[in-house]
C-alpha cells in the first residue's frame, strides 16, 4: 500500500480549482526548475568540450615548446577563462535566489536591488570595491 | 483499520555541521539541485554501504569540506509515500502527469525527463487544494552504470540485453519532504573506516 493518487477527473477538478495565481505560479516555478536543469546538463557538456579544448592546448603548448630550454611541463595552468562558464555560474546563483523567493514573482525586485547595489559600490585606491 | 506505517532505518551523508545540528534534533537542508531525481526535499539511502557510496563520492568531489554519515529511522504512514518502484503507482503518476499538460498546467514540449520538477509541480497542485492527502516521501530507484565492483554481481553481455539478473547498479533513495517523519531518537552519526570506503 502506498500513496493513493488521485484519478484523473479528481486532479481536473484541483487544476481547475486553482486561480491564476497559483496556477501561474506553479507553471513558473516548473519552468525555472526545467531550466535549472538544461543549465546543469549545457554546463555539463561545455566543461566536457572545454577540457578538450586544453588538452589539445597542452599538446600544442608542448609541440612548440620543444626547443625551449626552460619549458616545464608541470607548470602548464589554464589561465584563460571560459565566459560560457562564468555566465552559467552567474545564471545558476540569480536561479537558486529566485527559487527561495518564489521564483519570478520578486524577479523584477532582484534585478533593480542587484542593479543599485552595483553601482553603489565604491572604489578605493587601488580601483578595489572598498 | 490499523494504520500501516513503513518502519525502516536510513542513512544520509552531508557536512559534518549539518549533521551534527540534525542529531541535535534540527533539521537538514531540502536538495535544491536534485531536481531531476525526486523532486525537493532531504535525500538518503536505506542501507549503509549505499551512504558510504556516497561519501566517497562527496569527499572525493570537494576536498574541502568534512562529511560524513547520519542514521535515522523512517516511520511513516504507507499512504504518504509516492512510491516510484511501484508499476501502477508509475502509472497513476504518468497519467497525472499527462492530465497537466493536456491542461497546460506543464509544457508539453519539454517532456517527461524532468521527473524532479514534474513530483513538485504535482505536490503544488495537491497542496493547493485543501483536504487533498499530501505524499511526505518520496521513493525511487537511482541507477549508477559505473558501478561494478563486485565479482559475483557482475553482468555479462547476454544478461544485458535480454535477460533479468540480480544487480547492485540499482540503489534506492528516498526524498523526505517532511522531517518530521524522521523520528528523534535514533539519530546518530555513524563512524566509518578509512579502509570501509
Amino acid at each position: 500500500m502506498s500513496f493513493e493518487l488521485p484519478s484523473v477527473t479528481e486532479l481536473e477538478k484541483m487544476i481547475n480549482a486553482l486561480s491564476d495565481k497559483e496556477f501561474n505560479q506553479i507553471r513558473t516555478e516548473y519552468s525555472a526548475e526545467v531550466f535549472y536543469q538544461e543549465m546543469k546538463e549545457l554546463q555539463k557538456r561545455i566543461n566536457k568540450t572545454y577540457s578538450n579544448t586544453i588538452t589539445h592546448n597542452y599538446i600544442t603548448n608542448s609541440e612548440s615548446s620543444l626547443d625551449n630550454k626552460n619549458f616545464d611541463s608541470k607548470n602548464i595552468t589554464p589561465t584563460n577563462v571560459d565566459p560560457l562558464k562564468e555566465s552559467i555560474s552567474t545564471i545558476k546563483k540569480n536561479m537558486q535566489f529566485n527559487r527561495k523567493n518564489d521564483i519570478f514573482a520578486n524577479s523584477t525586485t532582484f534585478v533593480s536591488s542587484g542593479f543599485r547595489k552595483k553601482t553603489s559600490l565604491k572604489l578605493n585606491e587601488k580601483g578595489k570595491a572598498a | 483499520m490499523e494504520e500501516l506505517k513503513i518502519q525502516i532505518p536510513l542513512f544520509h551523508v552531508d557536512t559534518q555541521k549539518n549533521n551534527e545540528n540534525f542529531i541535535m534534533g534540527g533539521t537538514l537542508p531540502p536538495s535544491l539541485e536534485d531536481g531531476d531525481w525526486a523532486g525537493k526535499g532531504v535525500y538518503f539511502w536505506d542501507n549503509l554501504g549505499n551512504a558510504q557510496y556516497w561519501l566517497k563520492e562527496k569527499n572525493r568531489k570537494n576536498q574541502k569540506q568534512k562529511y560524513n554519515i547520519v542514521r535515522t529511522y523512517l516511520s511513516v504512514p504507507a499512504n504518504e509515500v509516492l512510491d516510484l518502484t511501484e508499476p501502477t503507482e508509475i502509472r497513476s503518476f504518468e497519467e497525472s502527469i499527462s492530465t497537466m499538460q493536456r491542461m497546460k498546467l506543464l509544457d508539453k514540449k519539454i517532456g517527461t525527463k524532468h521527473k524532479g520538477a514534474i513530483i513538485n509541480a504535482y505536490w503544488k497542485v495537491l497542496n493547493s487544494f485543501g483536504n487533498a492527502t499530501l505524499f511526505s516521501v518520496v521513493k525511487v530507484i537511482g541507477y549508477y552504470p559505473k558501478i561494478n565492483n563486485s565479482i559475483y554481481f557482475k553482468e555479462n553481455d547476454t544478461q544485458k540485453n535480454i535477460q533479468p539478473y540480480v544487480t547492485i547498479k540499482g540503489k534506492v533513495i528516498y526524498a523526505i519532504r517532511d522531517l518530521q517523519v524522521l523520528s528523534d531518537n535514533y539519530r546518530k552519526i555513524i563512524e566509518v573506516k578509512e579502509e570501509r570506503l
